[in-house]
């Protein structure tokens, strides 16, 4: 389940926005335990939950998501 | 508790009685067992284990996609498992001799490996939580 060929800023946006993870679950539409496995890079979401994570932070997708090594 | 769950729980707390009490009688074993699966019920739904949806108040729980990967897991856990222990008691009968307590039910212990193993990838998640 660990990915480490990609790194997530997830945690620190939310924290920015002052958000819980229960609160960050529910408005993505998925499980709390599941944005923990997301935030401690567990667990890789798909396409739809990133998107919906990228909007319920209000940030970039690139700027939560990135290939380890890769330039910003 | 919720109160937008309370068709969840009714109708839950009904089925568990009815399978309780109608197997055991009002024993206070049956009672017992009523509190054991209807906390079970209860406590599915609050653990944050799935995302639960109050506009379906009967069925307000969905696997997302992390808990189908859970569930895949855990599933060719449980059958690779369970046929490795039967090919093994297929193969060397004679340990049966040596340790008795081998001879159980093999889909009684895919049962326990696929709920044991879902727990664990359910709870190891926690461990890095901030």
């Amino acid at each position: 389940m660990p990915h480490d060929q990609v790194s997530n800023s997830v945690r620190e946006k939310r924290k920015n926005q002052g958000l819980t993870q229960d609160q960050l679950a529910t408005l993505v539409g998925v499980s709390r335990v599941s944005i923990v496995a997301i935030e401690g890079g567990r667990f890789l979401p798909t396409i739809e939950t990133a998107l919906r994570i990228s909007q319920a932070l209000d940030a970039d997708l690139h700027a939560l998501f990135r290939l380890r090594g890769a330039k910003k | 508790m919720s109160i937008n769950y309370i068709p969840y729980y009714i109708s839950r707390a009904a089925i568990t009685g009815l399978f309780c009490f109608g197997n055991m009688g009002f024993t206070l074993q049956a009672a017992l067992w009523f509190l054991a699966i209807f906390g079970l019920f209860v406590f599915y739904l609050h653990s944050g284990w799935f995302p639960a949806d109050p506009s379906k108040p009967f069925f307000p729980l969905t696997r997302d996609a992390f808990a189908l990967e859970v569930q895949r897991k855990a599933l060719i856990l449980a059958v690779t498992a369970s046929l490795m222990f039967n090919l093994l008691l297929k193969l060397f009968p004679w340990l049966l001799s040596y340790y008795p307590w081998l001879d159980i039910n093999m889909l009684g212990l895919g049962v326990i490996i696929y709920f044991t193993a879902q727990l664990y990838q359910f709870i190891l998640p926690r461990r890095k939580t901030t």
